[in-house]
């Protein structure tokens, strides 16, 4: 199996050192906002889920739809390399390029809040699973919007559904279909290990 | 078909048969037949919106027909294509799409590693095919600082870095120097040599009548004559071609001894005559007495825009 792909995102996020610089500084700015401004914690962590979800859904849904109008992914494609693959490796390319861009973010979290190794680690490891599932949801969007705006449309209305449906937005009563429900969204476990790290 | 016929049907590097896809609910091409040998070059021709590029997406697997059979290499073309049919096919589309923010050097290896060749020998082939088409002093820029001719030298350099058996190029020539031009017909020689099957769609008739060994013409869609360049233009006799611009209020309705109007316009008039350039002033006159000015006039032998003109009664440009 070749990693062309894999390969040729990597080089395209070296050679684009403005949108990394930015992709680093934005969620940073905002979450020391946040961090700084003294927020209630559960208020907090509500914002960086909602955060890290929409950064990990908007920064693959968007240039996978953007690739497709102007035909890169058609080229690609047409060179023999299998679909599969080449969605595979442009997703484990573009969450790891986010959680390498979101890293300095965590980080704060951690230091600002103080949290422990064991809390810190969770935040790190939860936080990256949630990236790549908010990738994969960036990706399906993609592919079935027809143009960029319909991209940003669908992935913030499944994102926001997605984050209702997790518990993130409110704590469901015990015992209810919502709370059975909120345990197979994995975003309900991203925003438990952001919680713990901010004391929530 | 007999044994010898199967045999002749697996060597064809292409064999389309009733080929036909719909585009925004117009059919872009209809019974759309095309047989390709190795070591062929058969040129598309035809007005826009005639369906070469259609045409060209279909036999590069790009979209699938709604109507029809297609077989590469011996074998039909199903609905899941797999990577040894599309690793044999070189294509180079009419829009020169590359990652803007690479270098030419790492497009063209992103592209030579796609289509399965390792690491080492992709990066020795597209060393060569860099200094060949002149783009090594320009290899580590990125793509957003070429020009649309470096961008089609690129694009064509990765059709062919991966030595398909199968080269499909629409407008090849689009945007390039006349050095580049030739280098083009140079390496589509040398491929040819090595039984390598081009099929490409263009618009600029010299390069057909030089490069192709056989030419289809298209309209509307559907094929309406084919053959070899050469032969179809010697359908057209010893004739001469007189290509009048006019500034006219209405066509020009003239008949002269000995010449056969082909195309009149208000703004254009086409003849052909037989007996060389001698009916020039019976012409000339014909066409002033209508009230026409005649603003230039070309007269040079028929061409492969003569043939399509003989065949639909249409001019290929339009």
């Amino acid at each position: 199996m070749t990693a062309a792909v894999w390969w040729l995102e990597w080089r395209q996020a070296i050679r684009r050192p403005r949108v990394n610089v930015l992709s680093v500084l934005v969620p940073l700015f905002l979450v020391a906002a946040v961090a700084l401004g003294r927020a209630p914690a559960p208020h907090a962590s509500l914002v960086y889920t909602m955060l890290f979800t929409f950064f990990g859904t908007f920064g693959a849904g968007i240039p996978w739809a953007r690739d497709v109008e102007r035909g890169w992914i058609h080229r690609l494609l047409l060179t023999g390399i299998h679909p599969i693959s080449a969605v595979a490796q442009r997703w484990a390319a573009s969450a790891l390029l986010d959680l390498f861009q979101v890293l300095p973010s965590l980080l704060f979290i951690v230091v600002a809040y103080g949290a422990d190794v064991g809390e810190a680690a969770r935040l790190v490891f939860g936080v990256a699973a949630g990236l790549f599932v908010a990738n994969a949801l960036g990706l399906l969007v993609a592919s079935i919007a027809r143009s960029l705006a319909e991209t940003a449309l669908l992935a913030s209305v499944f994102a926001l559904l997605l984050l209702h449906a997790a518990g993130v937005f409110r704590t469901p009563l015990p015992g209810s279909f919502a709370e059975t429900l909120q345990r197979v969204i994995p975003f309900h476990y991203v925003h438990e290990v952001i919680r713990a790290a901010v004391g929530a | 078909m007999g044994r010898d016929g199967d045999a002749a049907r697996a060597e064809l590097t292409v064999r389309a048969r009733g080929l036909a896809a719909r585009f925004k609910g117009r059919l872009a091409l209809d019974g759309f037949d095309l047989d390709v040998a190795p070591g062929e070059i058969v040129g598309l021709l035809g007005p826009n919106g005639a369906g070469k590029t259609t045409a060209l997406r279909l036999l590069a697997t790009g979209r699938r027909p709604d109507a029809g059979s297609l077989e590469l290499f011996g074998a039909t073309v199903r609905r899941s294509v797999g990577p040894s049919v599309r690793r044999n096919i070189g294509i180079a589309g009419d829009e020169p799409v590359h990652a803007a923010a690479l270098t030419g050097w790492e497009n063209a290896l992103g592209f030579a590693m796609a289509a399965g060749l390792p690491r080492a020998l992709a990066e020795t082939r597209v060393g060569a095919l860099l200094d060949r088409f002149g783009l090594s002093p320009d290899a580590h820029r990125p793509v957003s600082d070429y020009s649309l001719g470096m961008r089609r030298k690129l694009l064509l350099l990765e059709a062919l870095v991966h030595e398909p058996a199968l080269l499909i190029l629409d407008e090849p020539t689009g945007a390039l120097d006349v050095q580049a031009r030739a280098l083009l017909g140079d390496v589509l020689k040398e491929r040819v040599r090595a039984e390598v099957a081009v099929v490409l769609a263009t618009n600029d008739l010299a390069e057909a009548e030089r490069l192709c060994d056989r030419v289809v013409f298209l309209h509307a869609g559907r094929t309406v004559l084919e053959g070899r360049p050469a032969e179809l233009i010697s359908r057209l006799g010893g004739r001469t071609r007189f290509e009048f611009t006019l500034a006219a209020a209405r066509a020009p309705d003239i008949r002269v001894s000995g010449v056969e109007i082909a195309l009149a316009t208000a703004a254009k008039l086409v003849a052909h005559a037989i007996n060389g350039s001698s009916p020039l002033p019976a012409l000339c006159e014909a066409i002033q007495r209508t009230g026409a000015a005649i603003e230039a006039v070309v007269v040079r032998r028929p061409g492969l825009d003569d043939v399509f003109l003989e065949a639909t009664g249409r001019e290929l440009a339009s």
